[in-house]
């Protein structure tokens, strides 16, 4: 398989990489990629005008892209993603792995509003904050994400998981208001704090919340109750484990149901002392 | 050939192809992983009557398992997809789900599905819940002491059920004491099941029978009280037979298992054992022949 690194040459003030995902698809070479056309400065241009271009042979499953120089103006990145690794050695603007189908996204640095949004499979790392929006619909669709993972090692802002389906979200650091909001099914794991409005219009789905502080829930919620760990937990414990090397412990739980409002049974998780 | 006064006969053991599936159950501890798995087991010695032949393969410790707790895994053979099918279902929902603190996963992968968890989820009421964790489904079926889980699908494969053997002995001690050493060498193998009770079968069967709707009768052959009367393979000496029957999912599981079970008997010197046969039915029954001496050699 083939390993390429783009390097962004100068800084750019603002641009649309969606059309970069094309490389899943492609023979890799010089020509093919320098011709991948993408918006640089809201005009049309090619990979090859504004990236340096290196390929080289590697030993691996898949072919791997690794990026560098961009920066919180660098838009749609992993749009559509359908194989391949993907690593960008740094900041990122919104929409990074939207409607994502398969692969793995990684970045180390932090990114915008819309990661993850609507996508279906594969995975997601950010090493730094994401923005609003994380795993959610885009406006005004009803159907957020549908399968997949994202890790996020620090903070993400509000409206985490909105109408998500499917997949596991989590979040080291701390989460927005209106985490959850209308979530149908699907796992998120809070490791810190979170503002107000949590699991609103929630149906279905499981929030794990490892901080064991339970206020500003903003839906309407049944009598919590202790809760031995279930045999799921143990099931979803070692998966994280094996392939996150994240360790949710040997704790007592406390669990309740949302949003009783709208005859929601999305279960919430406290993580006791 | 001769191996400490016990004769391999030049024969061969016949085998067909089936169907089979391997299911993972683990419980919160081993004896209830054990009396879940004994329960899904039960009455399944034979595709003649049970409609499938059904055994525990292995112990799982903790750390083989899906949950993190102790397992066992087992292998079920039917000789259709359909009837596959249908039996995983039934003992799932009736031996599996029912059984304390029990978790049920899938323990292969091929791309024909049966339906587990898809189907028992119904019994959650609409309280069911699914869950994707990486490429897997699982349902969490709410429960009197917790919740069931069920992985969505098993999966079939293709296998061989019928592998055989037959110990010929003198007194009855020596031949259950040489079957009992014979099964505890072929239960160390993977990937293989002897379906029978401790894995030992006495009533050998052949294929069809005077009476009309009887699929299968007794080997009268190798039935030492019938000496006389029909024309027997047994010889003088030979009073008793037992039988062991495989089932695996490649030729070369089967042929292992026999290897290690006819050595252990070769190999141990018992005085009253006359000698090892197998049962066939002169090619007719099924594609795979597993003739003794080849598989000794």
């Amino acid at each position: 398989m083939k390993k390429v690194i783009l390097k962004l040459k100068n800084p750019v003030n603002h641009s649309d990489l969606r059309n970069l995902s094309i490389i899943n698809t492609i023979e890799i070479n010089q020509k093919n990629i320098s011709q991948i056309k993408i918006f640089v400065n809201r005009k049309e241009s090619i990979i090859g005008k504004f990236f340096s271009i290196k390929i080289s042979k590697i030993k691996s499953e898949t072919n791997e892209i690794e990026i560098h120089g961009c920066n919180k103006f660098c838009h749609h990145l992993g749009y559509r993603w359908k194989k391949d690794k993907l690593f960008i050695n740094s900041d990122l603007g919104f929409k990074v792995g939207f409607q994502m189908v398969s692969g793995e996204i990684k970045i180390n640095g932090s990114v915008d509003h819309f990661l993850g949004a609507e996508m279906t499979g594969g995975v997601i790392y950010v090493k730094g904050n994401a923005g609003n929006s994380v795993g959610s619909s885009y406006l005004g669709v009803k159907q957020g994400m549908n399968g997949g993972e994202i890790i996020i090692d620090g903070h993400a802002g509000d409206y985490l998981g909105c109408f998500m389906r499917r997949g596991l979200i989590i979040v080291k650091g701390n989460v927005g208001r209106f985490c959850c909001f209308a979530m149908i099914a699907g796992n998120v794991i809070l490791c810190k704090s979170y503002k107000s409005f949590l699991g609103l219009l929630m149906k279905r789905g499981t929030v794990y919340l490892m901080n064991y502080n339970i206020k500003n829930i903003g839906a309407k919620i049944t009598k919590p109750y202790d809760f031995v760990e279930p045999i799921f937990f143990k099931y979803f414990k070692k998966y994280l484990k094996s392939k996150y090397s994240i360790n949710l412990g040997n704790s007592k739980y406390k669990r309740f149901y949302v949003d009783r409002s709208v005859d929601g049974i999305g279960e919430i998780l406290v993580r006791q002392n | 050939m001769v191996k400490n006064s016990v004769t391999l006969h030049n024969t061969f053991a016949e085998a067909f192809p089936m169907k089979a599936s391997r299911l993972i159950i683990t419980a919160y501890s081993k004896k209830w992983a054990l009396e879940a798995a004994n329960s899904f087991t039960g009455f399944a010695t034979s595709v003649i009557a049970c409609g499938c032949e059904a055994g525990i393969e292995s112990i799982l410790n903790p750390a083989d398992t899906p949950d993190g707790r102790p397992g066992v895994s087992l292998l079920v053979f039917s000789m259709s997809e359909k009837e596959l099918a249908k039996q995983i279902l039934n003992r799932a929902g009736q031996c599996i789900m029912t059984s304390p603190t029990s978790a049920l996963y899938a323990g292969n992968i091929s791309e024909k599905k049966i339906n587990l968890g898809k189907s028992l989820r119904y019994f959650g009421d609409g309280f069911q819940i699914a869950k994707v964790i990486g490429n897997k489904r699982l349902w969490r079926i709410p429960v009197m002491d917790g919740e069931f889980i069920c992985e969505e699908f098993a999966y079939q494969t293709k296998a061989i059920g019928g592998g055989n053997f037959l110990i010929l002995g003198k007194t009855i001690d020596a031949l259950l004491e040489a079957s009992e050493k014979a099964v505890d060498e072929i239960n160390k193998i993977k990937n293989v099941i002897l379906p029978f009770p401790g894995g030992i079968v006495r009533s050998g069967s052949k294929v069809g029978s005077k009476y009309k709707n009887l699929i299968a009768s007794t080997n009268f052959e190798y039935c030492p009280t019938l000496r006389g009367v029909i024309d027997s393979k047994l010889d003088n000496s030979s009073n008793y037979v037992l039988e062991i029957v495989i089932d695996g999912l490649t030729e070369y599981d089967i042929m292992s298992a026999m290897r290690a079970g006819i050595s252990s008997i070769l190999d141990s010197g018992y005085k009253n054992i006359n000698g090892i046969s197998a049962g066939n039915y002169g090619g007719k029954l099924g594609p795979y022949l597993f003739w003794l001496k080849k598989i000794m050699s």
